[in-house]
């Protein structure tokens, strides 16, 4: 609360220092925010939280099994690990243009290029958490009974829950910087398209800096999610 | 076989708890830990399994388990072939063996959670009634009441002292009512004084529930000195699995208050077992196995 005072206070500032029309002060933008959020704002708001969280899904659904195949299987990990390594630091989103080409300029592209990369990011600390599990745990827990099932039910995925949110929480940023990247061209909603053709291109300064704070407000409302999911699954990490 | 018993002549048991016949076992690449070897405990008998770190303790109590297989020989427990973990059997580890990220009381329940999960399969779970919420609640409720750490039922493993951890380990296994009981260095872990206020609750778990018992104890720094080998010149550190095999150097603490027992391995692998009938003091195990020469002595 106060470090967004101090900053729309250091806005103010700097605002009046400049006095010009690219930067005007946060009431100004706050009018237009308020404005522009029943209309096309929050249309496009919706669009791009809608992308975001589908996104995530997908990779969820997506790196948790994958993640814990390898870890639980050497020889799986043996014949993948070295396409990881290889794949793992390329920057994903410069095959945004292949991407947009196999998959049309459709939600689907923007879903895809997002869930690529947030999948290797869950994949790797999965498989890692899964392999790193400590070998008297599963022993013992398989001496209550536990086949391959409850072991999964009962220690795999509880195991990497923590894991998978704490790389969410670090990769929202990213996944709405490429989301932003994405619907900065060749589509006619979100608040990427907003901020850059809608404001941007007509000069709209007020308006776009709405769209740059709807885009902040996403970001900040999906750290929250991580945050609260965190809170409730993983109580034991906290204390 | 080669045991001991006077008193399988005047009360022969239907089947033995545990028969081990003709073990052989390896790991890969390793030369074998069991050749040949034969072992049978009867119901109700408590057993502690010592020798040299590294001679196959842990490995014993695995295959009890089911968790691991022999490469050849047979695995018999309460008559039964065993093939994979069999659910009325309670292995507790030195540690590590709770969830992180369940309570106490969650810890507890999980064999039973384990049984409801699979429904009464007469693989993972015995057959007969599938066990309900409420009966797991009492049967925890009643553990913990027990073992006295009631009171931390809602905390975290993490929060609580090595010796609640394993309170809490003892409960997660007496909940599922077992017939076999397998501890491998249970207390090694614990301070002295944790230790043996844990040992003694075991022998009073045991005797009230007449649970079949096989523990390895464990090294203790406790009484080193008073079991060095005779023969200072002769003695050679414990190395694993090696041919001639050192003497134990340590003795479980629970041998060695129940007084004077030693068992000690020759250079040439062979075992004198030496046992004190006027045995006094806090003695947890009826019974011991002295490996690896497979000797044993009992009071």
């Amino acid at each position: 609360m106060l470090a967004g005072l101090a900053l729309l206070a250091l806005w103010q500032l700097v605002a009046f220092l400049i006095d010009k029309p690219v930067l005007p002060p946060p009431w100004e933008v706050l009018v237009a925010f308020v404005q522009e959020l029943p209309q096309e704002l929050g249309r496009h708001m919706l669009v791009s939280g809608w992308r975001v969280i589908a996104s995530v899904l997908v990779a969820i659904a997506t790196a948790v099994p994958a993640g814990l195949a390898l870890g639980l299987s050497p020889a799986a990990d043996r014949l993948f690990a070295p396409i990881i390594y290889l794949v793992y630091p390329i920057p994903k989103i410069v095959l945004l243009p292949v991407v947009l080409l196999l998959l049309g300029i459709g939600n689907l592209s923007k879903i895809f290029i997002i869930a690529l990369i947030l999948f290797f990011q869950i994949l790797v600390v999965v498989r890692d958490e899964a392999a790193n599990l400590r070998p008297e745990l599963i022993a013992s827990v398989r001496s209550l009974g536990a086949g391959r099932q409850a072991i999964l039910r009962f220690v795999y995925l509880p195991a990497c829950l923590p894991a998978v949110l704490t790389s969410l929480r670090v990769s929202i940023g990213t996944a709405i910087a490429v989301l932003f990247f994405a619907e900065s061209f060749a589509t006619s909603s979100g608040l990427g398209y907003y901020i850059i053709v809608e404001t941007w291109g007509r000069l709209a300064y007020p308006e776009m800096y709405a769209g740059v704070m709807a885009m902040s407000l996403l970001g900040l409302f999906l750290y929250l999610i991580v945050d609260r999911l965190e809170r409730a699954f993983v109580p034991w990490l906290a204390v | 076989m080669h045991r001991l018993n006077e008193n399988s002549q005047s009360n022969p048991p239907p089947a033995p708890m545990i028969a081990l016949e003709d073990l052989t076992f390896a790991y890969p690449g390793q030369p074998p830990i069991f050749q040949g070897f034969s072992w049978s405990v009867e119901h109700d008998e408590a057993w502690a399994v010592i020798g040299p770190s590294g001679c196959g303790k842990s490995t014993l109590l695995y295959l009890l388990a089911g968790l691991r297989q022999p490469d050849s020989g047979h695995v018999r427990v309460n008559g039964q072939a065993l093939q994979r973990p069999r659910p009325q059997t309670g292995l507790i580890l030195q540690d590590y063996g709770l969830l992180p990220w369940a309570t106490v009381a969650d810890n507890a329940a999980l064999g039973l959670r384990v049984r409801r999960f699979y429904g009464p399969d007469g693989r993972h779970a015995p057959s007969g009634d599938r066990i309900q919420p409420a009966e797991v609640e009492d049967r925890v409720a009643y553990w913990l009441e027990r073992l006295g750490i009631a009171p931390l039922r809602d905390q975290f493993p993490a929060q609580i002292s090595g010796g609640q951890r394993q309170r809490t380990a003892i409960a997660r296994t007496l909940a599922m009512n077992p017939d076999l009981l397998l501890m491998d260095e249970p207390f090694s872990s614990l301070d002295a004084l944790t230790r043996e206020d844990l040992e003694r609750l075991t022998v009073e778990l045991r005797e009230e529930t007449g649970v079949t018992t096989v523990v390895v104890p464990g090294p203790t720094t406790a009484g080193v000195a008073a079991t060095t080998p005779p023969r200072g010149g002769d003695y050679r550190e414990p190395s694993r699995r090696t041919a001639g095999l050192p003497p134990p150097r340590q003795f479980p603490r629970a041998l060695e208050s129940g007084a004077r027992h030693a068992a000690r391995t020759g250079r040439d692998g062979s075992c004198r077992s030496v046992s004190d009938p006027s045995r006094r003091g806090i003695s947890c195990w009826q019974d011991w196995l002295c490996w690896p020469c497979g000797n044993w002595s009992r009071s």
